[in-house]
């Protein structure tokens, strides 16, 4: 869970686009047409059992599958871009066991650059956001971001708000 | 069309098969725990009930099949 600072709000949480989703489920699916398929061209022998058994052995096989597809779509659903008014956090969910977290407060953005590769990005409004911030040059990469324009905008809106706030707190002085 | 691929002959064990299934019913409950300790542990938003209860209803009725596939191999 994340632990959000007095006064921060969450304004988006963004995911890979679903076609991302799809594109992993597909494969899933012609491994389940496998065994039908394999049903009409291979002879079973008449022994008695090989009915339970074929309903047993494909059975097994497609919770095999479904758990696979399971494990798919957690490490899709995950996996997120969390904005929020002070800060952008990065949750990277590698394998079950492998997860990082990235953070960089919104005034530390130097630039946000949105790329759009081949028919199906334009087709499906998805792309690549890249976010370059200051210190240790630290880069956000979130690939297959469903409208990463209106990320990029409401990042462009946010920071700018950010940098007026400080402004103002700067001008105004800290009471003695 | 029939290409004629004999399968091999085969019998079936009542222990075998009940040893297999064990097996898978162990690797899915391992794998399940973990996953629904990440749904909760680390969920942004919230996990619908809805994914919960999809994922358990699809693995009980190919469970209930293989049991019960397996109770008339056994048999």
């Amino acid at each position: 869970m994340i632990e959000l600072h007095r006064d921060e709000h969450v304004i988006g949480l963004y995911r890979r686009h679903w076609l991302v989703m799809v594109q992993q489920a597909v494969p899933l699916l012609l491994l389940m047409a496998f065994p039908f398929l394999a049903l009409f061209y291979i002879t079973f022998p008449q022994v008695s059992g090989i009915v339970p058994f074929t309903v047993f052995a494909i059975s097994g096989w497609a919770l095999f599958l479904w758990m696979t597809f399971f494990g798919l779509w957690t490490g899709y659903y995950l996996d997120v871009l969390v904005l929020t008014n002070e800060r952008i956090i990065d949750i990277e969910q590698h394998t079950f066991f492998h997860r990082e977290i990235s953070e960089c407060r919104l005034e530390q953005i130097q630039d946000v650059t949105v790329e759009s590769h081949g028919l199906f990005a334009h087709f499906f409004r998805y792309g690549n956001l890249n976010i370059q911030t200051a210190g240790e040059s630290l880069k956000f990469s979130v690939n297959f971001l469903p409208n990463p324009e209106k990320v990029k905008h409401e990042l462009s809106r946010l920071h700018l708000e950010m940098a007026h706030r400080t402004h103002t707190v700067e001008e105004e002085g800290v009471p003695a | 069309m029939n290409w004629g691929i004999q399968f091999p002959m085969v019998t079936f064990s009542p222990g075998v098969i009940a040893a297999v299934f064990l097996a898978i019913l162990l690797v899915f409950g391992t794998f399940s725990a973990v996953m629904l300790y990440l749904w909760r542990q680390y969920q942004v938003g919230a996990v619908s009930g809805l994914v919960t209860r999809i994922y358990f209803t699809g693995s009980g009725i190919l469970i209930f099949l293989m049991a019960a596939a397996g109770l008339v191999l056994s048999l």
